[in-house]
């Protein structure tokens, strides 16, 4: 297991003397525990369970000093992991308060052991009814010290709220005065863990005085001495206030700003205390809160929390500066989550995100959102189109996944924009936070980013979740072999049986290993040529030897798992093995339609969501990507198999990850495409902080050789030299593009302007770029020598040896050249270009074809069909998409293991054209892709091509192309600057693309919506949208639950006042319909409430004395979800004649009176 | 004895008080024998035949006084309707709702086996309250009252000796199934009380650490040591409540070199009546009657 016991501090707080096991002994019966976990053995050792509750006792007593303090950590922390296997194998089986009581003394040993997101992860499992105090006063109290060990406070306020009636009610009913009765101690409690909660999040000492008076007075349970589980209860959280104090938010952020606390204390999840590494980092000298720390690199293991510290620093920033923030990740679904993750918490600040992505949208966010969140790519286009605003408007620029420098594709457009950020605002106030959970060299990163004083590093190998590594290794039993003798032209041949054997890692002296028994068959046949056994070509595969193991997973914890894979090819294959093997997941028939409308028929993906399976790859359509991680994170996925663009920092609840594939070939044309960077971060998805408290990690060894545990397990150690993240300026491939760059110049052609691979392609024009854009910044010193400056700044620089240094200098020389030979106007235009200056060249080619067409033209087409006919016709869309930087995309095979030497010869641009008609793909595929017989493979074929063409990078150049051939034409004559989107999004109308360009996920939805209330009016569709409701929606567009979600984001007033006004102590106002036969409820107080009835979502309906009133619009649908989402008790009086709510804080504050 | 017409006695001394001057305590109503089963002290405590009613009796009153020491007079209505059924006044809601919790209603009766195991349970206290086993008679006896069907560690007797603090974890079962034995259920005991016993400890230590009597509190939170350690101020109990024919004579054996503690720091008890169920029957019977329930 990956956190090793401390076997010396367990021995100390066992004692050596005595009837429990020895430390030693203990760590086996763990191992053994965790074993039958997995295999559900449901046998669990008594010894481990009476070691806990004494390593319990030795945790929860008091520590006069540090020593001890340690002892009892070590202790708490292995009595916490007792009680959590034991609650995982026989919990099931427990009594409520049985539960409770083991839950308890997990959650309370994780906490005091420094684990705190395991304490909330306990709490997230097997939720229980609440209880009443008639029922069992001892399980009332149980229970409320469940959900404040959970962190859970909101919950903690309801449930106080809701026994703090039924005992008023009982005083007067049954005891009189309450607090001298049975349930005494229950109510004591209970009020002061609400008193608790409180002040953990409004920080009161008040609160906590008075907290632990109530729980004191449990203790002592004058009138109630048997209800021992209340007393136990109390006394356990009678000093949780002040110990954990020093890590809550409260003392750690600064203070000045409530609303910045209250986004992480109210808003969703609330977050009451910090992580160790969290709180290590704030309380770092000078503080990374403090304007004058301008560069901070962070290295955190995944599920150690950075993502919570970069949420802190940007709600901080936002609170402190006038300047917005930029937030950079890799993926679109990453992007995605990162703001759906932060728009919670910066609604108490009165602002949002906004997810730019890769897209074609506006490059900078809309007023209200401070938050812009896009892809390396898409910050490389904005600083190439305008740096200088973009500095002017983001003074904090957050880059997500930073090991990503060094991968081969991507890896420099990071490189350039994070080098052109640090050198243009060394001596500026912008602040660069680097953040990654595989930077090997963290300190050199940070010697990179330095300006007049070092960064601000937190280099941290903490997490919370546990993880068990386990080796699969699948083992031929030989003596069960079956001879099978050979017939006329038949040899003989030898079958045997494979069993699939798991290894879990040791965390001492003891290899345990288990079996699944059957997994498939090695079959040797007799070679008479070679004159011995070969492998026969029936042999079990590799990935279908992992379909057993995947099963038992997939089927068994609840929790989904990942299964990693090295090609888009392994992860469909398996991903169908797995479907076929598991049954049907009840309620999965929705999504699977609803997916199924959005692909060609004979794809695969609805059949496996049915099962409760999926595959996932960069090259899926984004709709498709965003419902399958949504429905992983809804667990209606159980198994989901994907290539590693779900490995960069997508925040999935895994609870195991399993390695396939890593590689293609063998031999040595083997190619590992999944490096120990990429391998790290992918183990990093198992066993998410809060949701898992442990991972497990499979790692699928086909050696062909017997497993040895005394080396096989390296393969889950990454050294820091492994991780070193390096310029991909120094990788093979950018030495042959320089090579190749070298040899056209000795042959005397123009290499600068050649496609020589994508390192001497990309430095080319990132040269090129940096003198344009340094030429438009006043200085006296000659450009040349300035460009060299910035070059001197990029991590390539640090890195080279003098000898590549100087040949790479050289290849910056000849760009310069270039430039400076150019005309001023190609200068600019190509610095803007974001290719390469040979995919510029070609590009400038075409536009001045495409002008010509232009000028040619009887008139100015009316749509963006005619117009993507005229500007692509001829040779134009061949061309783009033969660019080298079109990389996903080589063509169309014409079957499935056909070369792509002979590609299906397609009319691209009929394709192009149907798909921007809104056609669906089913209808594209018959029509265009009907040579390809296996209906499965053309399905295929079409999303991959989509996606990768048409969402990616077609739009991409066709902005490039449509400004360039604009700028030379009058303003008549210009194309429409959206004529990429509508290419991107697949739609037709303005109206389906006002949509697409505004959450709208679904082009089939944009387009009915679009085609139905006005297909060239989108500036009303708002509107007109607003007008009608839920159900029409349903009705007329058959909208899907997740389609009516983001119709209800699209239609959002925005005009509605700020949420976060509330918290200031202002009342806002919030037009309601009222029912037309109600009348008398003007000054009545209200409260909302979703409808009880209905397919979900269902709309807020306004309720007065348990009646519904009337309804909110579909307008403030989301405003009403975020106010009741705040935590802050409100108080809603109905205006009648306003036809409006007043709504303010309720003076009780937040959580209640 | 106080004036019991107090409605609220937060100390409960007013009705334990009453209960020391009108019911009698158990050895002085019961005979019982003491015995040795290869070197664990037993007694025996038996009913005699025809002496079931007023024992029963004295048993339903001593629960309902433990159950309501805090509200003096609703334990005088109850006990006053139960003796000669006068009329329980402003009490009776309250008394409704204890009894009901306790026991159910005569049309809802909690399971039997919670109510042999409530009775079982007061009866160790009786006995512990009564019989010095060298310890003398117990300083503190702590226990639950919610839920008398969790297993391991009913109660734990704290004593206080010429060498500082001792306790004995006792664990108590009604025997009355057709092929129950007291030694079966020694056994069963004896497994739940190695298991739960940890618990039980770790959690009086974790309760106890906060309590006011610092010298007291340093012992509970010393238990669990004690117990791991084996120490002399560590012990086990086990009580068996049951039918008289069912054999005790030597169900205690099994309890030999059990917990690792020494043999003489464990012990047992038996409190036998003709018929175990009847006699619960019948103190289930007068707790209802009480109350102004009509008992079928």
């Amino acid at each position: 297991m990956e956190r090793a016991l401390n076997l010396d501090l367990l021995q100390g707080a066992l004692d050596t003397e005595g009837r429990l096991p020895t430390a030693n002994d203990l760590q086996d019966l763990l191992v053994a525990a965790e074993l039958a976990l997995f295999t559900n053995e449901q046998n669990f050792d008594d010894r481990l369970l009476e070691a806990a509750w004494y390593l319990h006792s030795v945790a929860t007593a008091p520590s006069p000093n540090d020593q001890i303090s340690q002892r009892r950590g070590e202790a708490a922390r292995v009595s916490a992991h007792i009680f959590d296997l034991y609650l995982q194998q026989a919990g099931a089986g427990m009594t409520q308060a049985v539960y409770r009581r083991h839950a308890i003394a997990a959650q309370a040993g994780y906490l005091i052991g420094g684990v705190a997101p395991n304490a909330v992860a306990v709490g997230a499992r097997n939720p229980h009814e609440a209880p009443a105090l008639a029922d069992d006063p001892g399980l009332v109290s149980l229970h409320a010290a469940h959900l404040v060990l959970s962190l859970d406070l909101r919950g903690v306020a309801d449930f106080a709220e809701a026994i703090a009636i039924e005992a008023q009610q009982a005083g007067g009913d049954i005891y009189g005065e309450i607090e001298q009765s049975p349930w005494s101690a229950a109510v004591a409690t209970v009020e002061g863990i609400r008193m608790l909660g409180r002040h953990l999040t409004n920080g009161v000492d008040g609160d906590l005085q008075q907290a632990q008076e109530l729980l004191t007075n449990a203790i002592v349970a004058t009138f109630a001495p048997g209800d021992t589980d209340s007393r136990w209860v109390a006394a356990l959280l009678s000093d949780f206030g002040t110990a954990y104090a020093a890590t809550s938010i409260r003392s750690l952020v600064p203070p000045g700003h409530s609303n910045v606390h209250l986004a992480f204390t109210l808003g969703e999840p609330p977050v009451v205390l910090l992580w160790p590494p969290q709180a290590d980092l704030l309380r770092t000298d000078p503080s990374p809160f403090s304007p004058d720390v301008k560069r901070i690199v962070l290295s955190f293991p995944t599920s150690a929390g950075k993502t919570l510290l970069a949420q802190l620093l940007i709600c901080h920033h936002l609170a402190e500066s006038e300047g917005d923030v930029c937030f950079v990740a890799p993926t679109h679904s990453l992007c995605r989550e990162v703001k759906a993750a932060l728009d919670p918490r910066l609604l108490y600040l009165g602002t949002s995100a906004h997810d730019a992505g890769a897209g074609t949208g506006p490059d900078s966010a809309p007023g209200d959102a401070r938050v812009l969140i896009a892809t390396p790519e898409r910050l490389g286009s904005m600083l190439r189109a305008n740096p200088t605003a973009v500095l002017a408007r983001y003074s904090m620029f957050v880059i997500d996944e930073a090991h990503l420098l060094a991968e081969t594709q991507r890896g420099w457009g990071l490189e350039e924009a994070i080098t052109l950020l640090h050198h243009l605002t060394r001596d500026e106030h912008h602040r660069l936070v680097v953040m990654s959970a595989a930077l090997g060299n963290s300190a050199h990163i940070a010697q990179w980013l330095s300006t007049d004083s070092q960064p601000v590093t937190s280099d941290s190998d903490w997490r919370g979740p546990r993880r068990l590594q386990v080796v699969y290794a699948p083992e031929p039993v030989w003596d069960d072999e079956e001879l099978i003798e050979g017939s006329g032209s038949k040899q003989p041949r030898r079958v045997i049986p494979i069993t699939g054997r798991l290894h879990l890692r040791p965390r001492g002296h003891e290899h345990l290993a288990g079996s699944f028994g059957y997994a498939g068959d090695l079959v040797l046949r007799w070679s008479p040529k070679s004159n011995r056994w070969t492998r026969d070509g029936t042999s079990t595969t590799q990935v279908e030897l992992l379909v057993p193991m995947i099963r038992h997973l997939a089927s068994g914890t609840g929790a989904p798992c990942l299964v990693v894979v090295a090609s888009r090819r392994d992860a469909k294959k398996l991903a169908q093995m797995i479907s076929d093997v598991l049954d049907e997941v009840p309620g999965n028939s929705p999504l699977s339609e609803l997916v199924a409308s959005r692909l060609p028929s004979g794809h695969p993906l609805p059949d496996m969501v049915r099962h409760g399976v999926a595959f996932h790859h960069g090259v899926l359509p984004r709709e498709i990507q965003a419902e399958i991680e949504d429905a992983t994170r809804r667990r209606q996925i159980r198994c989901l198999v994907s290539t590693t663009t779900l490995t960069e920092g997508v925040n999935l609840p895994f609870r195991s990850v399993v390695i396939g594939t890593i590689g293609w070939g063998s031999g040595d044309s083997r190619q590992v495409v999944i490096d120990p960077a990429r391998l790290l971060n992918a183990f990093g998805r198992a066993g998410r902080a809060g949701r898992e408290t442990e991972g497990w990690l499979f790692y699928g060894f086909f050696d062909g050789r017997a497993f040895n545990p005394n080396s096989d397990f390296a393969v889950f150690d990454r050294s820091a030299a492994e991780l070193e993240v390096m310029s991909t300026l120094l990788s093979e491939d950018a030495v042959a593009s320089l090579v190749a760059f070298e040899a056209l110049l000795s042959e005397g052609h123009d290499a600068v302007l050649a496609d020589v691979g994508f390192a001497a392609n990309g430095f080319s024009a990132y040269v090129w770029f940096v003198a344009d854009v340094l030429s438009q910044l006043a200085s006296t010193t000659p450009i040349n020598e300035r460009v060299a400056q910035v070059l001197e700044s990029t991590l390539a620089w640090r890195q080279f040896g003098d000898e590549q240094r100087d040949r790479w200098a050289e290849v910056a020389n000849r760009s310069l050249d270039a430039y400076h030979a150019s005309p001023l106007e190609r200068r600019q235009r190509w610095s803007r270009a974001g290719t390469s200056l040979h995919s510029a060249a070609v590009l400038e080619g075409l536009a001045q074809e495409v002008r010509d067409r232009i000028a040619a033209a009887t008139s100015p087409p009316a749509d963006a069909a005619g117009w993507l006919s005229l500007f692509l016709g001829g040779v134009v869309l061949d061309t783009l998409i033969a660019l080298p930087e079109n990389r996903q995309f080589r063509g169309i095979r014409r079957r499935a293991n056909a070369s792509l030497a002979d590609p299906l010869e397609l009319d691209y641009l009929q394709m192009l054209l149907r798909w921007v008609a809104g056609e669906e793909l089913d209808t594209i595929s018959e029509a265009m892709l009907g040579e390809i017989a296996d209906e499965d493979f053309r399905a295929d074929a079409l999303t991959e091509f989509v996606a990768a063409v048409f969402e990616h990078h077609l739009p991409w150049v066709l902005r490039t192309l449509i400004s360039w051939v604009n700028t030379s034409l009058p303003d008549e004559l210009h194309a429409p600057a959206d004529l990429p989107a509508h290419v991107q999004f697949g739609v037709p109308s303005p109206s389906a693309l006002e949509l697409m360009l505004n959450g709208i996920r679904s082009r089939r939805l944009a387009t009915v919506v679009g085609t139905t209330l006005g297909p060239d009016e989108p500036e009303l569709l708002r509107g007109r949208l607003q007008n009608t409701n839920i159900d029409d929606w349903r009705l007329h567009f058959e909208a899907a639950p997740t389609e009516i979600m983001d119709l209800l984001g699209y239609v959002h007033d925005p005009t509605l006042q700020p949420v976060a006004q509330i918290l200031s102590g202002q009342p806002i106002f919030l037009p309601f319909v009222p029912l037309p036969d109600v009348d008398g409820i003007d000054g009545e107080v209200a409260h909302f409430a979703v409808a009880a009835s209905g397919p979900h979502p269902r709309p807020w309906q306004v309720i007065v004395d348990g009646d519904v009133v009337g309804a909110t619009l579909p307008a403030a649908h989301m405003y009403v979800t975020a106010l009741v989402g705040l935590g802050q008790a409100l108080t809603l009086t109905v205006d009648a004649p306003g036809q409006r709510l007043i709504v303010e804080a309720s003076p009780d504050g937040p959580l209640g009176r | 004895v106080p004036d019991i017409t107090d409605d609220i006695d937060a100390s409960g001394e007013a009705v334990r008080m009453w209960l020391d001057a009108n019911v009698p305590a158990i050895d002085g109503l019961v005979p019982f024998t003491q015995s040795s089963q290869k070197g664990i002290e037993t007694v025996r405590f038996e009913l005699p035949p025809g002496q079931e009613h007023e024992v029963a009796r004295y048993t339903a009153i001593g629960i309902i006084a433990r159950r309501l020491d805090q509200r003096p007079a609703a334990f005088m209505a109850w006990h006053g309707h139960l003796t000669t059924g006068s009329d329980l006044g402003d009490h009776e809601s309250l008394i409704d709702d204890h009894i009901e919790a306790l026991v159910g209603t005569p049309h809802e009766p909690r399971p039997k086996v919670a109510v042999y195991g409530m009775v079982a349970e007061h009866l160790l206290w009786r006995v512990l309250l009564a019989v010095d086993r060298g310890l003398g008679l117990p300083l503190r006896i702590e226990g639950h009252d919610w839920d008398v069907t969790d297993h391991g560690g009913d109660s734990v007797a704290v004593y206080s000796t010429a060498d500082g603090y001792a306790f004995r974890l006792w664990e108590s079962k009604a025997v009355t199934g057709g092929s129950a034995t007291p030694k079966k259920a020694v056994k069963t005991a004896t497994g739940q009380l190695t298991r739960k016993g940890w618990e039980y400890l770790s959690r009086w230590a974790t309760v106890a650490r906060r309590l006011p009597d610092d010298e007291l509190a340093n012992f509970f939170v010393e238990m669990p040591d004690l117990w791991k350690l084996g120490d002399t101020r560590a012990g086990a109990g086990i009580a068996i409540s049951t039918h008289a024919h069912k054999p005790t004579d030597t169900c205690f054996e099994g309890l030999v070199g059990k917990f690792s503690l020494p043999d003489e720091n464990k012990l047992g008890n038996i409190v036998a009546s003709e018929s175990f169920s009847a006699f619960s029957k019948l103190v289930r019977r007068d707790i209802w009657k009480g109350a102004g329930w009509n008992v079928p």
